[in-house]
């Protein structure tokens, strides 16, 4: 067997380094790489399943195209598709304009070659984009508003913690590797903590489970701030030397008393006096936030609170200490980087129309005139199924004359389009990829063969190029095709400002970034406009129109919310083990582990509903309904219905039927968690609903 | 030396990447896993720990695997103590996966053989893909010392003395025992949520797979009771169609087997395995009953030998599901193969008490095992059962003894068909998950 190195170019937090065994050009094994500290440990079953997906009966092997008359799916050839493709980006920039053309992606898969599509569609003429997220930003902008800029500590660093919260972060599902440094640091006494609504595998193993309802971090952390600061338990002389605002901050809290913040989270006032005890007087202390929690229309603000809580007690640039969010330090290739990247240029350059907030993509696609959205092209993603308000995705996507998807298998989107385009898997082409856990550069190697008559996404912009007449030194200096060497020349150009990175070393396993700090901020050296840690950020108030403190207001949509008693329960859609959204769903071995879906409820609510478990309910707002069934579970808070995301039409769950396209506070997230729904029973009522135990041995 | 698996439980989050990791490196078929991770109160039950444990074949130190395997197909290797199946040797039977309460081995259905985890016995430096490629470090390989792992504190008790084994759970630590959560739960409520636990896990018998046997469990009674009764004279059964049943019994208990070939192997685990014996058992019954009734022998000690030897069949055909399961030594099942033969030997004997006597105690084991259940779950069946194997013949038998003879038998052995389907739904092997939702219930109550 040869064994190559790789990297696995899923949008996670691991990002882990691969070892890849093949015999007679099949992949037979993946194992971890032992050069990367963060991962070495192993590899999740994601990376274990892409033996199947590589090889996949269902996997899509050549271009499809939509049969006018039965309006199935049929190979075509390349030169078809090619030929199709060519001439209606012509007509419609003839007729329309390049920006009759929208280009669509996700997070699909890492890699510096996506710049090439981005090359393609400005020599194109130019195209229609999108800006936002549907991710991160809003915890990424209020990063950057508070600290300067997005990075944390080494993945190990938080083993030298003495106090680890884990806030609305699940890594023991997300970000496996990180549960390993937390071991560590708990076999060395430190202690966990885990608060979210959810009691997920991380809280099993943790010392303390704070559940807040959903929506109302903000809120937790200021009133746990008030409480640190009346105690004194503040550390003045970090305050003094590196935070800006304190005092105002100080007194802005005031108002957060605990029965207050009891009141607005429905936590307990002596579990928030505990919290406030442990953060006061522990140090050094390690927030992981994750990204679930800042997807409400609060949560810019929310995620400032929580740094807020690291800044008033020193906790910044110390060995075992610090915020965790997202680490940027491989990012080195991105001129801007995230989450500025997200935002819509403040001047159009006449070439890309960045004018489609992701998050409301359905709705501002069919609001998009001179020239209205003629053509989509969607590559690396799945927005009919992972941007919130599905139905007016639909509507967009039906509204349009030509839809062309770049995909592995004919997902929820892929349906939609006209011609379906085979995309090639990670070890079918080589690529540079970034991290943003740990601070590692990655080379993922061309390995095999694209099967069949699968061809590199790079090649396929070729040949439109050639066919749409790009001149020869364009598509040289910026469209590599298939070939190898090509596709090397380019990547070493991009590595070309940064010599202690080479292909040579690349190829020998994973190699740490140039921008690398093991301890973040350990120089303190903010790069906010005032130079300290920016609890008043003029920035903040200026560019989001939210107050220059960190502070809460209930989301927009919320069980509070006015008007919304019919929909009492809060929908939380979190990721979990088994996929990465709507990826690896479909796989066989993942099926068998997991079948179909469930939405989890309390057992006090599906009491209340006479729902039992196993039974199917019906799960609907005003946007849309979901018939999927129920486990009851102690797992989750009462008041909420949580139904991972990422399942397909066909599995009955998918979820974005009921969230609405709606932005963060800041950064132009999305706010899928501003979603409420109701629960009903479907059928007749169960004759037996009443909880007292049945009547059987041993219980 | 004894290599085991150790499998650290503060660590262990239920990933599930060893179960594919081994799907992989073993190029297992969908459906099939040779390593399953179990969830311990998987429902989150407040102050109760959960706990993930990836399990596969433990390789015991007593395997009941190998000890039970009619075809002598298992091996432990001396080096390593590593239990292995002879790809040549087995039959295909399936008992195995009955009596490991792992879950271990698993039936390969397009070669017709057993297969279960070889530690990958054929990757280098004990390095099996499960343990290379978990994530956590959670899975490892070491040395298993007898008597190492008695406290039980903190894992789940999946234990089993009587096979020892070679496992090491790493308990969990009082750190990660379980968090102190800030949800007051209501106690009412909980209880009322444990009852609802009872789901049954996944059972690896049902009465779909398993007619074939089904029918030959009732056959042979019938055939011990039917010579009974030739011994006695007392009712004429046609020789030919004795012989006839019997060679079809020997036809329906091949049926089964992923290698029918090879089904003569099923006898040379007499000395351990009840299954070996059952079949040794019943050939030399079915042998000698057969060349006594050719022959006419008409030797009453001779018939009475065979009669025993009749008996002793029925009594390790029992006993084979005995291994591992539901149906446990101290409670007598109605279907019991010993009573159904006695039931129908006193039909075809024609002795009054006698069907009465064997009758009522059948029909008390039968009432008292629905009673204790929760309900009856399907009345009609057990109408039907209660009717034709108790109700009806003896009404027959009280009006007119003689004339309805034959009907007694028939609604009798129907009765019995019932009876024994009944036992096929009920039965059920233990399982990681049946041992995890035992314990569960243990805790809860205690």
């Amino acid at each position: 067997m040869t064994v190559f190195t790789s990297a696995c170019p899923r949008n996670c937090y691991s990002t882990c380094s691969l070892l890849v065994h093949v015999e007679n050009g099949k992949i037979m094994r993946i194992d971890p790489h032992p050069d990367n500290k963060a991962t070495r440990e192993g590899i999740c079953l994601k990376g274990q399943s892409y033996i199947e997906r590589v090889y996949s009966k269902e996997r899509i092997y050549y271009p499809l195209g939509r049969n006018d008359h039965t309006k199935e799916f049929e190979r075509i050839s390349w030169d078809e598709a090619i030929d199709t493709i060519s001439g209606k980006l012509k007509n419609f920039r003839e007729e329309f304009g390049p920006q009759s053309v929208m280009f669509i992606t996700g997070s699909g898969t890492k890699g510096l070659l996506n710049h090439v599509s981005t090359a393609f569609w400005r020599l194109f003429g130019g195209y229609t984009g999108t800006y936002g997220d549907l991710c991160w930003p809003s915890g990424l902008e209020a990063t950057r508003l508070t600290l300067g800029d997005n990075r944390h500590s080494a993945p190990w660093d938080i083993a030298d913690s003495k106090l680890i919260i884990c806030w609305g972060k699940n890594p023991a599902e997300t970000n496996i590797h990180q549960t390993n440094f937390i071991n560590i640091a708990k076999e060395k006494g430190a202690r966990l903590i885990v608060i979210d609504p959810r009691r997920t595998p991380t809280a099993d193993r943790a010392d303390l489970l704070v559940q807040p309802r959903p929506g109302t971090d903000g809120a937790l952390a200021l009133g746990i701030a008030n409480l640190i600061i009346k105690s004194g338990n503040i550390n003045r002389r970090f305050i003094d030397k590196y935070v800006l605002g304190y005092k105002k901050f100080a007194k802005a809290v005031d108002e957060y008393t605990v029965e207050t913040v009891s009141k607005m989270t429905d936590i307990p006032v002596e579990y928030i006096e505990e919290l406030a005890e442990y953060i006061g007087t522990m140090t050094p202390t390690t927030i992981c936030s994750g990204f679930g929690m800042q997807r409400f229309s609060n949560s810019g603000q929310t995620m400032r609170a929580l740094i807020a809580l690291l800044a008033i007690t020193g906790n910044i640039g110390k060995k075992g200490a610090g915020w965790v969010y997202a680490n940027l330090s491989t990012h080195i290739f991105d001129r801007v980087k995230d989450p500025i990247h997200f935002f819509p240029p403040e001047k159009e350059d006449g070439i890309a129309r960045i004018s489609v907030s992701l998050a409301r993509l359905g709705r501002d696609m069919l609001k998009q005139k001179d020239p209205p959205i003629k053509m989509i092209w969607v590559e690396r993603g799945n927005p009919v199924l992972q941007v919130p308000q599905t139905p007016m995705v639909l509507e967009a996507f039906g509204g349009v004359d030509f839809r062309v998807v770049v995909d592995h298998f004919i997902t929820d989107t892929a349906k939609q389009a006209d011609i379906i385009l085979p995309a090639r898997s990670l070890f079918e082409q080589t690529d540079i990829l970034n991290a943003y856990w740990h601070d590692y550069i990655q080379l993922q190697q061309k390995i095999i063969e694209p099967p069949k008559e699968v061809k590199p996404l790079t090649e396929v912009y070729r040949l439109l190029a050639q066919k749409l007449g790009f001149s020869k030194k364009d598509i040289k200096e910026q469209l590599p095709g298939q070939d190898e060497s090509e596709v090397l020349d380019y990547l070493e150009r991009r590595l070309a400002p940064f010599p202690e990175i080479s292909l040579e070393k690349l190829k020998q396993g994973p190699v740490l970034s140039p921008c690398f700090q093991e301890i973040a901020w350990e120089d303190f050296r903010f790069k906010t406009p005032s130079g300290k840690i920016e609890l008043f950020s003029r920035e903040a108030n200026q560019r989001w129109g939210v107050d220059f403190l960190p502070g809460f207001s209930e989301p927009i949509e919320s069980v509070k919310t006015k008007g919304r008693k019919e929909y009492p329960f809060c929908l939380l859609t979190p990721n979990e083990k088994n996929s990465i959204h709507s990826q690896f769903r479909n796989l066989k071995v993942i099926r068998e582990l997991q079948p179909e879906p469930m939405a989890t409820l309390h057992p006090l609510d599906a009491k209340q509903k006479m729902i039992n478990e196993g039974e199917k309910a019906r799960i609907y707002n005003e946007r849309g309904e979901l018939e999927i069934r129920i486990k009851v579970d102690y797992s989750i808070k009462q008041g909420c219905v949580v139904i991972p995301n990422g399942w397909w039409f066909n599995d009955g769950a998918a979820v974005n039927l009921l969230t609405k396209g709606r932005e963060t506070d800041m950064g132009y997230g999305t706010a899928f968690h501003d979603t409420t729904v109701q629960v009903e029973r479907i059928g007749k009522r169960a004759k037996n609903i009443n909880n007292s135990p049945r009547r059987s041995e041993g219980v | 030396m004894q290599k085991c698996f150790v499998l650290d439980l503060n660590k262990c989050t239920g990933c599930e990447s060893c179960n594919i990791a081994c799907k992989n490196e073993n190029n297992l078929p969908a459906n099939i896993n040779w390593r399953q991770v179990t969830v311990f109160n998987e429902n989150r039950i407040p102050d109760i720990p959960v706990v993930s444990y990836s399990i596969a074949c433990n390789h015991c130190i007593d395997a009941p695997c190998m000890v039970n395997c009619p075809a002598l197909a298992y091996q432990k290797d001396n080096e390593t103590g590593v239990v292995n199946i002879d790809k040549d040797k087995c039959m295909g039977c399936n008992y195995c996966q009955w009596v490991c309460p792992y879950d271990a081995p698993t039936y390969n259905e397009s070669l017709g053989i057993m297969q279960k985890c070889t530690m990958c016995s054929h990757r280098k430096d004990y390095n099996p893909a499960c343990v290379a490629v978990c994530p956590t470090g959670a899975l490892k390989i070491g040395d298993y010392t007898r008597g190492e792992t008695d406290e039980m504190e903190g894992r789940p008790d999946i234990w089993r003395e009587n096979i020892e084994p070679a496992l090491i759970l790493k308990p969990l630590k009082q750190h990660s025992y379980t968090p102190r959560a800030s949800i007051r739960q209501d106690e009412k409520l909980l209880n009322g949520f444990i009852g609802r636990l009872e789901r049954k896990p996944n059972s690896s018998v049902s009465l779909k797979t398993e007619w074939p046997l089904l029918m030959f469990t009732i056959c042979v009674p019938l055939l011990v009771a039917a010579f009974t009764g030739f011994t006695a004279n007392a009712y004429a059964f046609s020789k030919y169609l004795y012989m006839i049943l019997g060679i079809a019994c020997m036809g329906i208990s091949t049926i089964h087997l992923g290698q029918r070939q090879r089904f003569m192997r099923a006898v040379l685990n007499w000395r351990n395995s009840w299954l070996s014996k059952e079949i040794v058992l019943f050939s030399l019954f079915y042998g000698c009953s057969s060349l006594y009734l050719l022959f006419n022998l008409e030797q009453s000690i001779l018939s009475i030998i065979i009669c025993i030897i009749g008996f002793a069949t029925l009594f390790s055909m029992d006993r084979v599901y005995h291994v591992n399961s539901n149906v446990s030594k101290s409670k007598i099942h109605s279907a019991f193969t010993v009573i159904t033969g006695l039931y129908i030997a006193a039909v075809f004997l024609y002795h009054f008490y006698f069907i009465l006597i064997i009758g009522a105690i059948k029909l008390f084991f039968y009432l008292s095992r629905k009673i204790v259940k929760d309900s009856i779950e399907d009345f009609l069946w057990t109408a039907a059962r209660i009717l034709s194997g108790f109700i009806l013949p003896v009404i027959l038998l009280i009006n007119s003894p003689e004339k309805f003879k034959s009907m007694i038998i028939i609604l009798i052995i129907i009765g019995e068909v019932l009876d024994r389907a009944e036992f096929y739904r009920d039965l059920e092997f233990m399982r990681p998950q049946t041992m995890a939702l035992n314990e569960l219930k243990k805790m809860l109550s205690g």
